[in-house]
C-alpha cells in the first residue's frame, strides 16, 4: 500500500502510434524520490511519451496514472489542471517565456498549476541554484547554463510530484551537465518528488537511479 | 502572475509594433472624434442660439439669409421691414411674442442690434456688470465682445455702416457701454445690443447731415435698402430731448421707421404649419423657419461630412487589421510559448484568453489616445483661436455619439483579436513542441 502510495507515475498497457507502431509499453513506475533515466535512439518516441504522460496526446490504449489519478478518466480541461498540479517539465529548448523575468517565470508556473503563489519559495529555489541574483532578468539576458538552471527552477516551482526533463543536459558541457543533473537530482528529491529524465546522454546513465530502455519496456 | 500582467508584459516585449498599433488606431479614432465633437458643438450651437426663435419675418429673398442674418446674425439681410408690422404680427392670435431687430452698424466686427429688451431673455441673459439700456445711444455688450475689445462699463465707441471695419464712421453718434451681459454662449456673446430707437436716430442724424450731398437718401450696410428718413429725422431730433432725459420704454415702437426683421414665437405649435404659409403667401413679407434652413444648411455640407466619415472609417477599419495581423503575427512567434504554457497547466481557454486580452488592451490603449488627441486638439484650437470665434469649440465636452464611436472601435478590436485567440485555443501542444 506505502509503496503505491509513493510512486507518482504508473503506466500500463500503453500503446501509441501514428502510422506505424511507436510506443508500446507493458508496465513502467516512478517512484517519490526516485529518478529514473529513459533511453533510447533517435526517433524511438521518446519525446512521444512524454506527450503521453503529459495528457498533451491520447494513448490507442492503456492507462497513464499521475499521482493515483487516471488520465483516461478526465477531460481535456481536468487534465490540463492536473498536468499543472502534479507535473514539473524541462524542455529540451527550455523554452523559458521570454517576455517575462526570471521570477516570473516561476511565479507563471505557480499560477497555471492552481498552487499559491509563493513568491518567497520561487525565490528559495533559485537561491539554491545559485541564480537569485538573475531573478529580474530576462531570458534574453541569461546564458545557457543560466537559463537551464531557470527551467530546473521553474519545473520545481510549484511543488510537483513528477519531473519530467527531456534531454535537459544535451547542450551541456559535462561539467554543466553534470552540476544540472545533481541539482535536479537534490531538488527533486527535496520536493518530494519523481524524476523522469528522457535522454540518449550516455553521462546521465551514472547519474540516475535506474536506466530503462524505451524499447526494453515493450 | 495575473493573465493582465503576462498580457501588458508581451505587448511591452514587442513595443515598437504595439505602439504603432495604438497610433494607427488613435489615428482612426481621432479623425472620428473630432468629426462627432465638431458635428455635436456645431448642431448644439446652432439649436441654442435658435432656441425660442419660431420663426423670422423679414423681406423677400432667400430665407437662408434671413434666417442666417436674423438669428446667427453671420449675414447680411435681404432688406427692411416697416415698423407697422410690428403691432400687426403681436397682435396676431398664433404669436406669442413678436421681437423687432434692427442691423445695419458694427464696432471691429461686432454687429450692433436695435431691438428690446426682450431680446436678451431669447438666450436667458444677465447683467454680469452695470444695467440694461434705458436712453438712445446707451448700448449693454456681449461678453466675448467686452473680452476681446476690451471695452468695459463707462467707455464709449462709434459705430461704423456695415460690417466691416472700414465702413463710415458714426462719429458723431458714439454709444455709451452701460451694461455687459454675461456670457451665453450664443450670438448674444458677440453682440452690441442697444433700443431700437438708437439705431432710427443713428440714422436720422446720418441722413440729415448727407442730405446736402446725397440727396437726403442714407445707404445701410447691406446695400440693398434705401431709406428716406430726412423728413423724420426732424421728428427724432425734436424728441430727442426729452427721451434723454427720462427712462425710455424701448419696447414702444413709433411708427414710420423700417426696422430689419421680426422674430417669432408661436403661441401654439399649430402655427408652424399655418402662419408661414400665410406669411409667404398674402402678404409682401417672408416668414423663415430657422430649424427647416439650418437642416437644409446641414444637408448640404452633410454631404462633406459624410466623406470625411467614410475616410475616418476606413483608418479604423486599417488599424482593426492591423492589430489582428499583429496579433497574428505575435501568436505564430509565440506558438512555443504558449504551448510551454498548456505544459505549465494553463487551458486553452486561458489562452484564449490571454491573446483576447492583448488585443483589447491595444484597442482600449489606441481609444485612449484617439479620444486624447481629439480633445486635446480641439481644446488647443479652441486656446489658439481665442474668443473672438462666434461658435466656441471646446476640448472638454464629450458628444453622445461618443458612446456608440467608443463601443463600436472595442467591437471591432474584439473581432480583430478574436481569430488570432481562437488559434492558441485550438493549437495541437504536441505538435507544436515537436515542431522545430
Amino acid at each position: 500500500m506505502t509503496a503505491e502510495k509513493n510512486r507518482v507515475l504508473q503506466v500500463e498497457d500503453l500503446e501509441f502510434h501514428y502510422d506505424q507502431p511507436l510506443i508500446n509499453i507493458a508496465k513502467f513506475d516512478v517512484a517519490r524520490h526516485e529518478c529514473v533515466g529513459l533511453i533510447g535512439p533517435s526517433g524511438c518516441g521518446k519525446t512521444t511519451f512524454i506527450h503521453l504522460i503529459a495528457g498533451l496526446l491520447q494513448p490507442i490504449r492503456g492507462h497513464i496514472q499521475i499521482n493515483g489519478v487516471d488520465l483516461s478518466q478526465l477531460s481535456e480541461r481536468e487534465t490540463d489542471r492536473l498536468r499543472g498540479r502534479y507535473m514539473g517539465v524541462v524542455f529540451q529548448r527550455l523554452h523559458l517565456i521570454p517576455s517575462v523575468s526570471v521570477i516570473d517565470n516561476l511565479l507563471l508556473a505557480q499560477r497555471f498549476s492552481r498552487t499559491k503563489v509563493d513568491r518567497s519559495y520561487a525565490v528559495n529555489l533559485l537561491e539554491e541554484l545559485g541564480i537569485a541574483a538573475l531573478k529580474e532578468k530576462k531570458p534574453s539576458q541569461l546564458s545557457q547554463g543560466q537559463a537551464q538552471r531557470v527551467a530546473i527552477a521553474r519545473s520545481l516551482a510549484h511543488r510537483p510530484a513528477l519531473v519530467v526533463a527531456d534531454e535537459p543536459t544535451s547542450a551541456l558541457d559535462d561539467g554543466n551537465a553534470a552540476d544540472a543533473m545533481r541539482l535536479m537530482r537534490t531538488l527533486t528529491a527535496h520536493a518530494d518528488a519523481g524524476l523522469v529524465i528522457v535522454t540518449h546522454d550516455q553521462r546521465v546513465r551514472r547519474e540516475v537511479d535506474r536506466v530503462v530502455n524505451l524499447g526494453d519496456v515493450a | 502572475m495575473s493573465l493582465l500582467r503576462l498580457a501588458l508584459a508581451n505587448l511591452f516585449a514587442s513595443w515598437l509594433t504595439s505602439v504603432v498599433n495604438v497610433l494607427l488606431l488613435a489615428l482612426g479614432t481621432a479623425s472620428i472624434a473630432i468629426l462627432l465633437l465638431a458635428n455635436a458643438q456645431l448642431s448644439s450651437a446652432l439649436s441654442r442660439n435658435a432656441a425660442g426663435i419660431d420663426l423670422v419675418i423679414g423681406a423677400k429673398g432667400s430665407p437662408l439669409q434671413l434666417v442666417l442674418a436674423g438669428v446667427y446674425h453671420a449675414d447680411v439681410p435681404p432688406g427692411n421691414i416697416s415698423s407697422a408690422e410690428i403691432e400687426r404680427w403681436q397682435g396676431h392670435p398664433r404669436i406669442a411674442s413678436a421681437i423687432p431687430l434692427s442691423l445695419g452698424d458694427s464696432f471691429r466686427g461686432f454687429r450692433v442690434i436695435g431691438t428690446v429688451p426682450a431680446f436678451a431673455s431669447l438666450y436667458d441673459a444677465q447683467i454680469a456688470d452695470g444695467r440694461i439700456w434705458r436712453r438712445p445711444f446707451e448700448a449693454v455688450i456681449g461678453s466675448r465682445m467686452a473680452a476681446v475689445t476690451g471695452l468695459a462699463v463707462g467707455d464709449s465707441f462709434a459705430g461704423v455702416h456695415g460690417l466691416s471695419d472700414d465702413g463710415e464712421r458714426h462719429e458723431e453718434s458714439r454709444y455709451q457701454i452701460v451694461g455687459v451681459f454675461e456670457s451665453t454662449n450664443t450670438v448674444l456673446d458677440g453682440l452690441i445690443v442697444t433700443s431700437t430707437e438708437s439705431v432710427w436716430l443713428m440714422h436720422s442724424r446720418h441722413a440729415a447731415e448727407s442730405a446736402p450731398h446725397q440727396d437726403g437718401v442714407a445707404s445701410h450696410d447691406h446695400e440693398a435698402v434705401q431709406h428716406d428718413h430726412e423728413a423724420k429725422a426732424h421728428a427724432h431730433e425734436a424728441k430727442q430731448q426729452e427721451r434723454d432725459q427720462g427712462q425710455l420704454h424701448n419696447s414702444v415702437i413709433r411708427h414710420g421707421d423700417d426696422i430689419t426683421l421680426l422674430l417669432i414665437e408661436f403661441s401654439s405649435p399649430i402655427a408652424a404649419l399655418t402662419l408661414p404659409r400665410e406669411i409667404n403667401a398674402e402678404t409682401n413679407l417672408q416668414a423663415a423657419s430657422p430649424p427647416y434652413e439650418i437642416t437644409r444648411l446641414l444637408q448640404i455640407v452633410g454631404v462633406g461630412l459624410n466623406w470625411l466619415n467614410a475616410f475616418a472609417g476606413s483608418l479604423v477599419i486599417g488599424a482593426a487589421l492591423s492589430i489582428f495581423a499583429a496579433l497574428y503575427a505575435s501568436l505564430r512567434a509565440r506558438r512555443h510559448d504558449l504551448a510551454v504554457m498548456r505544459c505549465l497547466g494553463a487551458t486553452r481557454g486561458e489562452l484564449f484568453n490571454l491573446l483576447f486580452v492583448e488585443g483589447l488592451l491595444l484597442t482600449i490603449a489606441g481609444i485612449g489616445v484617439g479620444l486624447a488627441f481629439a480633445h486635446g486638439g480641439i481644446e488647443l484650437l479652441s486656446v489658439w483661436w481665442g474668443k473672438g470665434q462666434a461658435i466656441s469649440v471646446s476640448g472638454w465636452i464629450w458628444a453622445e455619439s461618443e458612446y456608440v464611436l467608443v463601443f463600436g472601435l472595442l467591437l471591432a478590436g474584439a473581432v480583430a483579436a478574436m481569430l488570432p485567440a481562437w488559434q492558441a485555443y485550438s493549437a495541437d501542444v504536441a505538435r507544436t513542441l515537436s515542431a522545430p
